[in-house]
């Protein structure tokens, strides 16, 4: 076989570093033009909706909006964590575009954690854009509960608190959309719940501090690092640095898992 | 070039391709012919290291196509979906993707490069705004961006218009002679005989035949073929009477659905009827108003030759 000598044959693959950056690239440029991620932003507004009943409104109440067993964390994370989560490798499939990239020399593995790190950065803007909203939301709305800039840090820490949420729960939900090929976010809706319903009240006996949760550990950490003065919240006979480690081999344990998975995979 | 040695895939309880093995030659354009849901897709996946493989083995360019970044670098892939990314411009997506294969600078020339080669000149258009052939040239382009040495096609000419089909056949006749080896897959046969240089026929997942164009061709010449004759009565009854005496058909009946001016006749050898039947018409002087071959359902014909 011969190859004409005006069309060269580059045989070069660029280094993985910038392999990434590319791929990294095209990802987020789907989530600019994606109308989910706008939703995601809206939904934000929903829990506004509730604070017309609050009496004596102070930033403690702020806080009981997006902190546990609160409308945000109960409904508006996991949709959040959901959504980009399992979707991150369920579209490409569904909309036939890893066969794109599969037909790159880019590895399996790579497109895993590219997708990640995209949907990381996309959730954790949609998320501090949401915390944001809900802050101005009550400073605008009920304008003696907040003081502006004297309450950053607790708008910092909420951000944090959903921020570490969004992280953990996401990575499950990233795994899930390359595990299942139909049917992911279902199933991952129903994990969600039972993982924040069941997982903390029923194993936890009701008191709402079993350490078979991940939202409980999640809380543990927020009330000990990023909302000390607003949360109070502990799991018994745990540290909450086991808590940090917990949630630190979740993600990176279903991280590895997804990359797995991705690797053994076909794509029919 | 390619080799797939007994390879068989299930998915569940459905086998897509059982014990077939395959040989593509380097050079060659070679034709994968079979009806649809014959396995084509799945071996082509197989071979671009989409699926793995259950049993058997699969060779591309001497290696496992599986997450293997130095083969992709000589491969390029169409594939049968709409696998673009419709937010993006035709360029922007041609570029994007070569960013995985060239150096960044490089990419971008190329991408303008190929995007000329398939005769794509848009711009500022997103590709949802494309037509289907926009879309299926703009996935050629982004095929050949890096001067592969090996293109596989799957169902290229799906829902293009005949000057659509024509134009990809000559795009894909020029890759060849710039030295690209061509793999294609349809389940249209005159799709592929006039540009294939060898045939591979492809049914329930194994490998029917394998030869020249012609050698298959022959093959499926033995299928009874069935023509449809449309003629005044007088004639007709004239032109029926002759190939009976001819012994050129092998049965005879008219048309039920239509008038008795549409005749059905059936042959095992096309080759011979139809220049013994032209001549019967000339010597006779009988006039045909219309004539066609309805022996177009190329699943009829793999079910006769397995």
């Amino acid at each position: 076989m011969t190859v004409t000598q005006d069309k060269p044959n580059y045989g070069y693959s660029p280094p993985l570093l910038s392999r990434g950056i590319f791929l990294i690239q095209i990802f987020l440029n789907k989530y600019m033009y994606d109308k989910k991620t706008y939703i995601l932003i809206l939904i934000s507004f929903l829990p506004l909706l509730t604070i017309g009943n609050i009496f004596r409104p102070g930033i403690d109440d702020y806080v009981n909006l997006v902190g546990p067993a609160s409308i945000f964390s109960f409904i508006v994370m996991p949709l959040i964590s959901l959504i980009l989560g399992v979707s991150a490798i369920s579209d490409e499939k569904e909309n036939k575009t890893i066969s794109q990239l599969l037909a790159r020399p880019v590895r399996r593995e790579e497109i895993v954690v590219a997708k990640w790190i995209t949907i990381m950065f996309i959730g954790l803007i949609i998320v501090a854009i949401n915390t944001l909203i809900l802050y101005l939301g009550f400073y605008i709305l009920l304008p003696e509960s907040i003081d502006l800039f004297g309450n950053l840090s607790v708008l910092i820490g909420t951000w944090l608190y959903l921020g570490l949420w969004y992280v953990v729960y996401a990575t499950i939900f990233l795994f899930l959309g390359v595990f299942i090929d139909k049917n992911a976010i279902g199933l991952g809706l129903a994990i969600a719940y039972f993982e924040v319903f069941f997982g903390q009240f029923l194993f936890g006996g009701f008191t709402g501090a079993s350490p078979f949760s991940i939202a409980n550990h999640i809380n543990y950490i927020a009330s000990e690092y990023f909302l000390s003065d607003y949360l109070s919240f502990s799991i018994a006979n745990f540290e909450v640095f086991s808590s940090v480690l917990v949630c630190i081999g979740l993600v990176i344990g279903f991280l590895f898992l997804a990359a797995f998975t991705m690797r053994r995979k076909d794509f029919p | 070039m390619i080799e797939l040695e007994n390879v068989s895939k299930s998915f569940g309880d459905v086998v897509a391709i059982s014990n077939l093995s395959l040989h593509v030659r380097a050079g060659s354009i070679t034709g994968f012919l079979g009806p649809n849901g014959a396995g084509k897709s799945t071996t082509l996946k197989a071979i671009m290291g989409e699926i793995y493989p259950d049993i058997g083995t699969v060779s591309v360019l001497g290696e496992n196509p599986i997450n293997n970044n130095r083969l992709k670098q000589r491969t390029g892939y169409v594939s049968e979906h709409d696998d673009l990314y419709p937010w993006m411009k035709g360029k922007q997506f041609v570029s994007s993707l070569a960013k995985l294969l060239l150096p960044r600078e490089e990419a971008e020339r190329a991408a303008k490069e190929a995007l000329k080669k398939v005769g794509l000149a848009v711009k500022g258009k997103k590709i949802r705004a494309y037509s289907k052939g926009m879309k299926q040239r703009l996935k050629v382009a982004a095929a050949i961006v890096h001067n592969p040495d090996l293109l596989i096609f799957d169902e290229p000419f799906g829902g293009l218009d005949p000057l659509g089909r024509r134009e990809m056949k000559k795009l894909v006749l020029e890759l060849n002679q710039d030295g690209v080896t061509v793999l294609i897959s349809s389940h249209i046969l005159y799709e592929l005989d006039q540009m294939s240089k060898r045939m591979i026929l492809i049914h329930r997942g194994q490998t029917l035949a394998e030869g020249a164009p012609s050698e298959i061709l022959e093959l499926i010449d033995q299928f009874p073929h069935q023509i449809l004759i449309h003629a005044p009565i007088d004639h007709l009854k004239s032109l029926s009477k002759l190939m009976i005496d001819e012994s050129i058909i092998t049965s005879l009946k008219f048309n039920p659905d239509k008038s008795a001016t549409d005749l059905i006749a059936i042959t095992n050898n096309p080759k011979e009827f139809y220049p013994k039947m032209t001549l019967l018409i000339a010597k006779n002087n009988l006039s045909i108003e219309h004539l066609e071959s309805t022996t177009d359902n190329i699943e009829a014909i793999f079910e006769y030759l397995t």
